[in-house]
């Protein structure tokens, strides 16, 4: 795994928006900064029965039963605190390769590291999906076609961060495949 | 050209009486094919070419049938899938 400097610092601060959106939870809801691309209405769930209110939580967490409420609420109180362990756990690995990559510009994954940064990229491309809404191709294309024309807006930024992490996840799937 | 006779197809993964739930993938517009391919192989063991068709079926029909099992193996699946990002959800085979 190789990245520059620059990288280091997007994927660092992506780590950090997400660990905090994961993590635990404030005594209030998070404060969205101007360079928050990862938070929005984000005010972590200490409900640990019903689906989270934040929508990228509950696209990681979702109901593992479709028309089954109490199944559904049953499961999630028995899975969820070990499922964002697993996060917290992941992320924790990453975060310490980043160390290793940010001193000598690249870390050799094995096996598990790699996959735990899999895993990591992609729940960071799914968040910052779920804030840019992008549910269909064509919302994929208007976002596309905005980052080419406008600046300004303030959705540019994090598409670009978007698709950069599909690039890195898109190779290190090559990498491992 | 002449046509191939057709073809009855048999379905990746099929419960039974004993194992009657099953664990479904449900399509998404954001995980790269790749990725669910990947999950697929690594978590349940699948040939490359399995994975695919697995993936390509979530992909155009909007979900596939990916395990079957007992209920608290399907559980168990969701679980990690779950936990690899994909939208999974169990149900009773009927």
């Amino acid at each position: 795994m190789q990245l520059r400097d620059d990288e280091v610092l997007i994927v660092t601060r992506l780590l950090d928006e997400f660990g905090a959106l994961i993590g635990d939870e404030p005594s209030e809801p998070a404060v969205d900064g101007p360079d928050d691309v990862l938070a929005g209405l984000s005010w972590p769930d200490a409900d640990p029965v019903n689906l989270p209110s934040d929508p990228a939580l509950r696209r990681l967490l979702p109901d593992a039963y479709r028309e089954d409420p109490d199944a559904a609420a049953e499961f999630r109180r028995y899975t969820e605190a070990s499922l964002r362990d697993d996060m917290m756990a992941d992320l924790r690995a990453v975060r310490q390769d980043l160390l290793v990559i940010s001193d000598k510009g690249h870390a050799t994954l094995d096996d598990e590291a790699a996959q735990a940064w899999l895993r990591v990229l992609n729940r960071v491309r799914l968040v910052l999906a779920v804030r840019l809404e992008i549910e269909t191709a064509d919302d994929h294309e208007a976002l596309a076609l905005l980052a080419s024309l406008d600046d300004d807006d303030p959705r540019v930024e994090p598409f670009l961060m978007y698709e950069w992490v599909g690039y890195v996840l898109g190779s290190l799937l090559e990498a491992v495949m | 050209m002449s046509t191939a006779p057709a073809e009855v197809e048999r379905p990746e993964v099929e419960t039974t009486p004993d194992r009657p739930w099953v664990t479904i993938v449900w399509d998404d517009p954001v995980n790269l094919m790749d990725y669910v391919t990947h999950v697929f192989q690594k978590l349940f063991g699948y040939p490359k070419a399995k994975a695919e068709r697995l993936m390509l079926q979530v992909h155009q029909e909007g979900r596939a049938a990916v395990s079957a099992g007992t209920r608290e193996q399907m559980e168990n699946d969701v679980q990690r899938l779950h936990a690899h990002g994909l939208w999974a959800t169990l149900q009773k085979d009927d």
